[in-house]
């Protein structure tokens, strides 16, 4: 009777818990932007932690989200990255990875995410998910020098609709904020001071040494 | 002979709906024409922290536009904003109309804007909330049954404007605003019968009959012979 009556208790407490928790893994379709490519040869690499990232909120006052975003991040930057530049070579090996070399490309790009945060409707007292990601982005050239390090933010929200369940709304705030991310980039990428600087250094001495050519030829009788 | 007067009173109760009461103002600058083939997109503005403009009565208002033979042709929200990624997402979009010359400067966005024959984008800002509640209905399960007991009511405020902006000649055309407001009841003995006022509906019609007339004029009147 004793064995039973504990055997419900346990049952009760799971089934309690299980209500407090949510599990979501976070699909979406991502759309390629429009924009002008950029006069480079491109490739990715995402790290293992980017890939399998997954978010699972330790506080004890909060409910308890396990979020599962790895294969959309991938997803999200493999539609991104490929509009930015003018060719793209996919996946990269890891460019800090010792005699890294991938001889045609110009640029690695190598995204962290640094932070992940959200708010729920309960929280703030509104209607709304709200997700704020960071991420580190890392440029870097085909013989695995780091040419550029920055950080980048996007915030993404949607309101909890009738009928609409809570992993349903975060997944779409999450979506909206990695959407968000992508407008980021695409707009400033081209602007990143030191990627600027290198593709004018670059472009300086391609000219030097085809009129370094030029003159050459033209010294020849 | 109880059961069949019970049903009724019933029916007769979910019949009735809470009244809504709807304002519609416009401000007409310049006039509006739609050329064959010519189409519109209705946009829904998401940049507020503490609101979004409804996905559903973006799609409402549009339904609305299009409907009676109107000859209106709405490009659908999710389709233009993906098709013209991310110039249209909360933090690029134009807030006025002359900034549509810096998306035409971008050869890729205005390939794409003339290939959906674009001529008018309408914006639409605002929301519905929930302004106040009172009463309360309790609902208790036992033995012999369960039912519902209480008396609740709660009142709805719809506040929308709509700017209609010329993509060609990259102004303002017009302004429309719905304001809308409406009480629910719920009273409860034994079922609870919901009495919905339904004020984001009755907005959405009012807002999107205004916006076709600023299109079709005599659309209304056409509609209603």
């Amino acid at each position: 009777m004793k064995k039973q009556l504990s055997r419900s208790l346990l049952m009760l407490s799971s089934l309690i818990l299980a209500a407090c928790s949510s599990q979501l893994t976070v699909k979406g379709q991502f759309p390629s932007p429009l924009t002008t490519a950029m006069p480079l040869h491109g490739a990715a690499y995402y790290s293992p932690e980017l890939i399998s990232h997954s978010y699972a909120e330790d506080d004890e006052d909060r409910v308890k989200w396990n979020i599962q975003t790895g294969a959309a991040q991938q997803e999200f930057f493999d539609s991104l990255l490929p509009a930015l530049f003018q060719q793209w070579a996919g996946h990269s090996p890891d460019p800090e990875g010792e005699a890294f070399k991938l001889p045609g490309v110009d640029i690695i790009v190598k995204p962290t995410l640094s932070d992940f945060q959200y708010s729920l409707p309960r929280e703030t007292r509104s209607k709304i998910f709200e997700v704020w990601i960071k991420y580190n982005m890392q440029l870097y050239q085909n013989d695995g020098q780091l040419l550029a390090d920055w950080f980048i933010t996007a915030y993404g929200k949607t309101p909890s609709g009738f009928m609409q369940s809570d992993e349903a709304a975060m997944n779409e705030a999450i979506i909206v904020a990695l959407r968000d991310l992508g407008a980021n980039l695409t707009v400033n990428f081209s602007r990143v001071p030191e990627l600027q600087d290198w593709m004018g250094k670059r472009d300086s001495s391609v000219q030097q040494q085809s009129a370094d050519r030029g003159g050459v030829q033209n010294e020849t009788p | 002979m109880r059961h069949p007067s019970y049903l009724l009173a019933c029916l007769y109760l979910l019949s009735l709906s809470a009244c809504t009461s709807v304002t519609i103002d416009e401000y007409q600058r310049a006039e509006a024409s739609l050329a064959s083939g010519d189409r519109i997109v209705l946009l829904g503005r998401r940049h507020s922290p503490d609101y979004e403009t409804e996905p559903d009565l973006i799609n409402c208002v549009g339904k609305v536009i299009s409907a009676n033979q109107s000859g209106i042709s709405v490009i659908p929200e999710k389709q233009f904003v993906d098709e013209l990624y991310p110039w249209f997402e909360p933090r690029m979009a134009p807030m006025r109309p002359e900034r549509l010359e810096y998306l035409m400067k971008q050869p890729q966005v205005r390939e794409k804007i003339e290939d959906l024959k674009l001529r008018y984008v309408i914006w639409i800002d605002g929301s519905t909330q929930q302004t106040g509640s009172a009463g309360s209905v309790g609902c208790a399960v036992g033995p012999g049954g369960g039912g519902c007991f209480g008396f609740g009511t709660w009142d709805d405020k719809s506040d929308y404007e709509a700017e209609v902006w010329d993509y060609q000649k990259q102004d303002l055309v017009a302004k429309v605003s719905a304001d809308a407001k409406g009480t629910s009841y719920m009273p409860a003995l034994v079922v609870p019968i919901p009495l919905l006022a339904r004020v984001q509906s009755n907005a959405c019609k009012g807002l999107g009959a205004q916006l076709r007339e600023i299109f079709v004029p005599d659309s209304s009147a056409n509609a209603g012979a």
